[in-house]
Parts: structure tokens; C-alpha cells; sequence
């Protein structure tokens, strides 16, 4: 493996890990909002948050730029402080961010909607306060969901391509391995590379998700889908 | 002391309900679909009123007027849910001492094992929860609200669900409470005989359909449980008449099969289940169950039948019901054929025939 294919995959697992630090918290409040709250204009929230899953990537990427491009309002600010969004690591990280995000709201949100309310009352009565029920009762019954969500949004993050490739500047400490498969591609004669490339992404996903099985069966309280009110003892 | 005026709204459903009691143990009673669970679930906080105040022991738990609502947790009420409720995450060991250890140490005035040993879990503390049965969780469940050291506990129909068996052991263990714990209670339930056993006033909800299937329901009587359920007499109550007679265990019988208890004058025979020579137990006949004979009767199986004399019929649509003098009165529930066909009317000898397993038994205590 090339030095530029080692820093391909080493950027692409950073991705992976700031999309998940990223969208981690804002990603739960996301979901519990959604699986306990009804509110005028849900509807709109949700198709805000599930759009990326179904918008070409690529006009995910446009969107970014033209928001933190240097001529936006925002990106002439955060440029004024220093800070530069598009062509850099942290746009890509923005972007990928920005495509895992929905997968992980949908998963928690599955998740939450399986945990009886009724046993949150429970906890209440039994004298803890919202918060300290959202992490006695809630958090450790939709574990196995946080985990499945973060691998999700983990893998999205290192395959993704498309909203990657519009804010990458293209520099060789800006390809992911998805960019870097695409450049290799399209030189001829680079087919080995390709394919190493591919098994290697391949083999990284499917280790996520293997480990996120792992987890899910070590943290699942089997029981936690067989509470539900109603069901015969 | 439990005050409470209010108004509840759940979806078609509305209840208006006032009450006022200082008994020790409170019940709750009504058909289904009257409000039980919606008002023990306004108690605890866990769903609001539309209006009106909630006060218990002095404390004002929820006054729309003057915008008082004390959340769940601050409310200190054990609340033992119809579904048990226990966190499957955690061990039962776990869920006992949930509440427990949320509840400040100066606030704490009932020791783990004292309540372990009280209600028989120590068997049961590192299992799963998952791997108990209907009356072990119910039993977790009593537990786990008790060492809150809550200033009330609420039950919502916690014999439901459970074998006749495991029901009596249970009645047995919440007798435990309300003697050797002094635990105020409100016990909801729609299964007299059990109210009978514990609650020393019970607040009776009645519920009827008001246009566009809508129903309203309200606190119809209040009272101790046999006035209340006397003043049930011409109603026909959503779960069926029920006959309750009182009376001492004279003795039991395994070879034979039946428990004898003694009543004014009359011998019962009941199933076995926990009775023993001694013990008080309320016996419950529903009216559906007892068939009347005239005239000489042929070798029967039954093996409770006594010889009365008619005191009223009171006849309804399509349902008559006979009181019949054997000492104690009972009512029994027939066909307006069955009436006329026989040419029962007052003053009528007959007698009343109910098989052993139709009776059931509750033991209160010893004498």
C-alpha cells in the first residue's frame, strides 16, 4: 500500500469519527424529540433532518459550499475569525457529518419508540427527575440503538463520496478512500490500487458493523423489547 | 388524609371526581373503563387534570387555580402499576433499591431486608427479571414502591392477572402491609371481596355513555365497601352481582376436598386454598352461579345447598334477581322463565344450590 493510499484510509476513519463525535448528541436529542414529542411542524423537521438520505449527495456538497463558501455571509464570517470550512478537512467532516446524521436519528429514534413511556412514569414516581430518567432508564434501553446508529453514521461517513468530493480541495491530504478509488479509476493502469482500495473499504465496513453486532448483543437487554404493556406474562 | 376535586380528560373520556378520605387503606372501585387508573395516574403526576386540586397529608400536589403542580418524583407516592413496570435492564435486586436510592437518607424509613424478609424476595434478588412469575414481578413491584418509604401507596388492581392462588397470597401479603407497616393505601380494583378484605372506605366510580360516544364518569358513592355495594342493590353492576358472606373456618378437608366455614347458622363449603381452622375469611357467591330448586331434590354432585325461603324478586329486562333467606341473604340471578316456570314468588320454599368451586374464599386473619 502507497503512502497516499495509507493517508486515504487513515482520513477516511477520521471522517468516520468526527462525523460520529458530530452528530452523537445533537443526533439523540434528535431522535427523542421525534419519538416523544408531537408539535406543529414535525413534519417539516423530519423531512429536514431524512433529506440527505435521499438528495443526490453532490447537492448535498453544493449546498455546503454555497453556505460556507467564502462569499456566503456565514463563510465571510467564519473567515474573518480564521476559520475556513470549504477545501478543508473540517468541510469534508461537516459533509460527512451531515449524510450520517439522518441514519442515526432513524436508528435511535427506532429504538426509543421501543422503550415503554409507562416505565419512564415508573422511574419518576420512584423519584428521579426528566434528566436523571433519560440516562437511568431511557439511555440504557436504547443503548444497543445509539450503537447501531453511530456505526451507521460511521460507515456512511467513510464511503462517502459525492458532498465529500464538492467540498475537498483534491490536495493528497484531502482524499478519502472513496476520492482516492475515483483518482485511481480514472488513471489507467491504476486498476491494482482500485481494487486494493475497494477490499480494504469493504473490510473496514464490514469490521464496523461486526463490532457493532458485538456490542449490541453485549449492552441489549434482550428483555428490553419484551416490556411492553399488555403482553401475557 | 386524601382530598381531591378535579377534572380529568383523556381522550372521549371524562371524570369528574371528588373525594375526601382519612381511612387507612382507600378504595378505588368501578367497572372498567370508569377512571380507575386514570385517577391513581393524576395522583402520581403522571398525567394532569384539565382543573382542580389534589391534596394528600396536608400537601398541595396540584391546584389549577393556583398554577401548583408537583412533579412525579416530588410527590412521594409508591405507585405499584397494573403492568408491573419493572426495568428490564436491571436485576430485581436493582429495581428494589431504584427508588431507594433516589430517596434521601433522612427520608428512609424502611430497611431493604426488612421489606426483602417481609415480602419473601430474597430468593429472588440476583435474577433477571424476566425470569419471575406474574406474582414474583407484582411482589418486585410492591417492594421496589415501598422502599421509597412513600407517604401513600397507590395499587392499581394489583390481583389482576394473577391465579386465584397467587391472588390470596398476595391479598395476604398487602393485609402484611396495612398491619405491620401502617402504609396508607388506595387500592383500586373491581373485585369486592379482595376491598372487602382491606380497604376500609372505598370510593365507587360509575361510568355511563353521554352523546357521540362520549362517556362520563364520577365518584357515584363513598363509603365502607358493604354500605357501598348495598347501595348497588338494583343496580346491575358492570362485573356482576356478587354475594358476600363472612365467616370463621371450622374446618378443612383435603380428602374430601372443601373447607368448611360457618356463618350465621350456615355451613359453607368452600375450595381449600389457604384457609385453616380459626381463620376469618369473607367468602364471595356471584348470584350467576347459584341455581334455586323447588320441591324434593335427586343425588346431586353440589355440594352446598341449603334450604331458604324467597324474600324478594326483583324482576329487570331480561334478568330476574331472587333473595333468598338461609340465614345469612343471598341473591341469586335468573331467567324470567326460570321465575315463572318454578312459580317463585315471595314466601316460597327453596333450595339454593352452588357447586365448592364456585365459591371463593379470602382469609383475613386469624382469630
Amino acid at each position: 500500500m502507497s503512502q497516499a493510499e495509507l493517508s486515504a484510509v487513515t482520513l477516511s476513519l477520521f471522517m468516520g469519527f468526527c462525523a460520529v463525535s458530530l452528530c452523537i448528541v445533537p443526533g439523540v436529542l434528535m431522535a427523542l424529540i421525534l419519538a416523544r414529542r408531537s408539535f406543529p411542524g414535525k413534519i417539516l423537521v423530519e423531512t429536514v433532518v431524512f433529506l440527505p438520505l435521499v438528495i443526490p449527495p453532490v447537492a448535498t456538497g453544493y449546498f455546503l459550499l454555497r453556505l460556507f463558501g467564502q462569499k456566503s455571509l456565514l463563510g465571510g464570517l467564519l473567515a474573518g475569525l480564521g476559520v475556513r470550512v470549504v477545501f478543508s478537512w473540517s468541510g469534508m467532516a461537516l459533509a460527512a457529518a451531515l449524510m450520517g446524521f439522518p441514519l442515526l436519528v432513524r436508528t435511535v429514534r427506532a429504538w426509543l419508540e421501543n422503550v415503554d413511556p409507562q416505565l419512564e412514569s415508573a422511574a419518576r414516581t420512584l423519584g428521579c427527575s426528566r434528566i436523571q430518567t433519560f440516562f437511568s432508564v431511557t439511555l440504557p434501553l436504547s443503548w444497543p440503538g445509539i450503537v447501531a446508529g453511530s456505526v451507521l453514521c460511521f460507515a456512511r461517513a467513510l464511503g462517502e463520496f459525492g458532498a465529500t468530493a464538492m467540498v475537498s480541495a483534491g490536495t493528497p491530504d484531502q482524499r478519502t478512500i472513496p476520492l482516492e478509488i475515483f483518482r485511481h479509476y480514472q488513471t489507467p493502469g491504476h486498476e491494482e490500487a482500485v481494487l486494493r482500495l475497494v477490499l480494504i473499504s469493504i473490510a473496514l465496513s464490514a469490521a464496523a458493523l461486526a463490532m457493532s453486532e458485538v456490542l449490541i448483543r453485549k449492552t441489549a437487554p434482550a428483555r428490553a423489547l419484551s416490556s411492553q404493556p399488555g403482553e401475557a406474562r | 388524609m386524601i382530598e381531591l376535586d378535579l377534572h380529568l380528560q383523556r381522550g372521549d373520556f371524562s371524570l369528574q371526581a371528588q373525594l375526601s378520605s382519612s381511612s387507612q387503606v382507600t378504595g378505588l372501585m368501578g367497572p372498567s373503563g370508569s377512571g380507575k387508573t386514570s385517577l391513581v395516574l393524576a395522583l402520581a403526576g403522571v398525567i394532569n387534570p384539565v382543573k382542580g386540586w389534589i391534596r394528600v397529608r396536608g400537601k398541595d400536589f396540584y391546584n389549577s387555580e393556583r398554577g401548583i403542580n408537583l412533579q412525579p418524583e416530588k410527590r412521594k407516592l409508591g405507585v405499584i402499576f397494573q403492568h408491573d413496570l419493572l426495568f428490564p435492564h436491571l436485576s430485581v435486586r436493582d429495581n428494589l433499591l431504584f427508588g431507594y436510592r433516589h430517596t434521601p437518607q433522612a427520608l428512609r424509613k424502611l430497611n431493604p431486608d426488612e421489606i426483602f424478609e417481609l415480602l419473601d424476595l430474597g430468593l429472588l434478588l440476583e435474577r433477571a427479571t424476566d425470569r419471575l412469575s406474574g406474582g414474583e414481578a407484582r411482589r418486585v413491584a410492591v417492594g421496589r414502591a415501598l422502599l421509597t418509604s412513600p407517604c401513600l401507596l397507590l395499587l392499581d388492581e394489583p390481583l389482576t392477572g394473577l391465579d386465584l392462588n397467587m391472588r390470596d397470597r398476595l391479598l395476604a401479603y398487602l393485609l402484611r402491609l396495612k398491619k405491620e407497616l401502617s402504609v396508607p393505601m388506595i387500592y383500586v380494583t373491581h373485585d369486592f371481596s379482595s376491598l372487602a378484605a382491606l380497604a376500609d372506605q372505598t370510593a365507587l366510580l360509575t361510568v355511563k355513555p353521554v352523546e357521540k360516544n362520549r362517556r362520563s364518569a364520577r365518584v357515584a358513592a363513598f363509603g365502607q365497601p358493604f354500605q357501598v355495594m348495598a347501595g348497588l342493590e338494583n343496580d346491575v353492576f358492570a362485573g356482576g352481582i356478587e354475594n358476600i358472606v363472612r365467616g370463621e373456618v371450622i374446618e378443612v378437608d383435603p380428602q374430601r376436598g372443601y373447607a368448611v366455614i360457618r356463618s350465621e347458622g350456615l355451613s359453607l363449603r368452600t375450595p381449600l386454598n389457604n384457609n385453616y381452622p380459626g381463620a376469618e375469611s369473607y367468602i364471595t357467591i356471584r348470584a350467576d352461579d347459584i341455581i334455586l330448586s323447588v320441591g324434593s331434590l335427586p343425588k346431586m354432585s353440589a355440594r352446598n345447598i341449603w334450604k331458604g325461603k324467597i324474600e324478594e324478586i326483583q324482576n329487570f329486562p331480561s334478568t330476574a334477581l331472587v333473595t333468598v333467606n338461609i340465614g345469612p341473604r343471598i341473591r341469586a340471578e335468573l331467567t324470567p322463565e326460570a321465575v315463572s316456570e318454578l312459580g317463585l314468588k315471595p314466601g316460597t320454599t327453596v333450595h339454593a344450590l352452588v357447586k365448592v368451586k364456585s365459591l371463593r374464599s379470602v382469609v383475613l386473619a386469624a382469630k
